[in-house]
């Protein structure tokens, strides 16, 4: 079930080269502290591969920028044409602007084990006025603990056609992961519109 | 014969009068309702409640205070468009997008964009013109023109008719005024929309000099009020999520 964003975040971009079918892509993960920048701690962490490390470092150290780490997969599992979508959520083509929403946004394993992996999918509706064919579609994700960013996971815009899209971002949970509850922010935007939902997971200890 | 005219007579007595249609009319309700649903399923809405949405909230509740007799709860709804546009479906569903959130300077100015938008509803302009299903009314932006025109509004058809944002820009300041808003608030803000080179700048020239005839025997407030903190809060949770893009 989705449940949208209270706060509009924008990190991570996971992206598909093509518009149907399954295919992977090489993604990179950001680091920021949440108030100017990722720290010095945030670059060892990340480098280190543990996002745990990682948002010690951003919260303690000196802001320096963002870091860019570990490459991640991230699939399109699926996709809709725009009579499918229009079918499945009774979505229309607006003929003035680019239009995107989030159908649902989920974690899955919603209990995971350090060492183990969550698969963040994303699943959303894509827009178009009649005279473009493709629109640049960045979908971005943020992963959160008590109410701090921790990471966040950052590719390129891809151009997308009229539909509905499915993607998927598997996260590995460091063994060193702290437990508890950990929230991922969906952001998904394409022309001057975009959207926002959350989801959660708890590392077990 | 007789029973026939008596019957007649019935009917029309059982009409509701004139004025009561042009505040609120069940057609209206029900092509509301309809619109309503197709934005929930397919526009990215912020949720209700969050800081942005709360703020934009409070501004219609405190303006809405004195404009109950129409029968309508007045809603905002916060679109995620960084487009300058505000716009109304009726029965008292006022669209802003996180643009208009963004370009307004002060409570005052929000203020004027959703008073607009009750002039919309207040002076009947649902009950009297669409007949389509998906009718947005209010926008501010579209074609400009002496007759009403038609647009798209995402999924949506618009109508935006220069008499009708006139009449609702005359409502506006009323209801501005009686909030105890300053009604010059409607006048700066189309000043700088006009300025600003948005979509919508062409449909506000106009407008500007039909607002200046109106507030003309009416000098600004010597003293300008303070934002409130719902306001304050919902400038700062924009520039927070501004900040982290």
């Amino acid at each position: 079930m989705k449940t949208r964003s209270k706060a509009a975040v924008v990190g991570v971009t996971l992206s598909c080269v093509v518009l149907t079918g399954c295919t992977g892509g090489s993604y990179s993960t950001t680091e920021t502290s949440t108030v100017g920048g990722a720290a010095v701690g945030a670059l060892v962490g990340g480098l280190l591969g543990g996002w745990e490390w990682a948002a010690i470092g951003a919260a303690s150290g000196a802001a320096l920028g963002w870091v860019t780490g570990k490459a991640i997969e991230a699939q399109e599992i699926s996709s809709r044409s725009t009579v499918q979508d229009q079918q499945l959520y009774g979505y229309s083509a607006p003929s003035d602007s680019v239009f995107v929403n989030i159908n649902s946004a989920t974690s899955s394993p919603q209990v995971v084990a350090p060492g183990g992996v969550v698969d963040v999918v994303t699943d959303y509706s894509l827009a178009l006025p009649q005279s473009m064919s493709q629109a640049n579609v960045m979908a971005t994700s943020v992963l959160m603990k008590d109410g701090e960013k921790v990471m966040e996971f950052k590719g390129k815009p891809v151009p997308k056609a009229s539909g509905g899209y499915t993607i998927k971002l598997p996260i590995n949970i460091p063994a060193e992961a702290a437990p508890g509850t950990y929230v991922i922010e969906h952001n998904v935007s394409a022309g001057s519109t975009y959207d926002s939902a959350q989801s959660t997971f708890v590392v077990k200890s | 014969m007789r029973r026939l005219l008596a019957a007649a007579l019935l009917w029309l007595c059982l009409l509701p009068p004139a004025w009561t249609q042009a505040t609120r009319c069940e057609a209206e309700v029900r092509r509301a309702a309809a619109t309503l649903g197709q934005i929930y399923r397919q526009w990215p809405l912020r949720p209700t409640g969050d800081r942005v949405e709360q703020g934009a909230q409070y501004v219609a509740a405190r303006l809405g205070r004195n404009e109950t007799s129409s029968g309508r709860q007045w809603r905002v709804h916060v679109v995620r468009d960084t487009k300058l546009n505000a716009f109304s479906i009726g029965d008292g569903h006022i669209f802003l997008t996180e643009g208009m959130l963004r370009f307004v300077a002060n409570e005052g100015e929000l203020a004027a964009v959703i008073a607009h938008e009750f002039g919309h509803h207040l002076a009947g302009h649902f009950c009297t013109t669409a007949r389509k299903r998906g009718f947005v009314g209010g926008l501010f932006g579209g074609h400009e023109g002496e007759g009403a025109t038609r647009s798209r509004v995402g999924t949506l058809t618009a109508v935006v008719d220069p008499q009708k944002e006139r009449e609702a820009d005359r409502i506006a300041t009323v209801v501005l005024e009686r909030a105890g808003y300053d009604p010059h608030h409607a006048l700066e803000l189309a000043m700088r929309v006009a300025r600003s080179g948005s979509p919508a700048h062409f449909q506000y020239k106009h407008r500007i000099e039909a607002l200046q005839e109106l507030l003309a025997g009416r000098p600004p407030d010597p003293i300008t009020q303070p934002d409130s903190g719902e306001f304050l809060e919902m400038k700062r949770t924009l520039w927070r999520e501004d900040a982290l893009r």
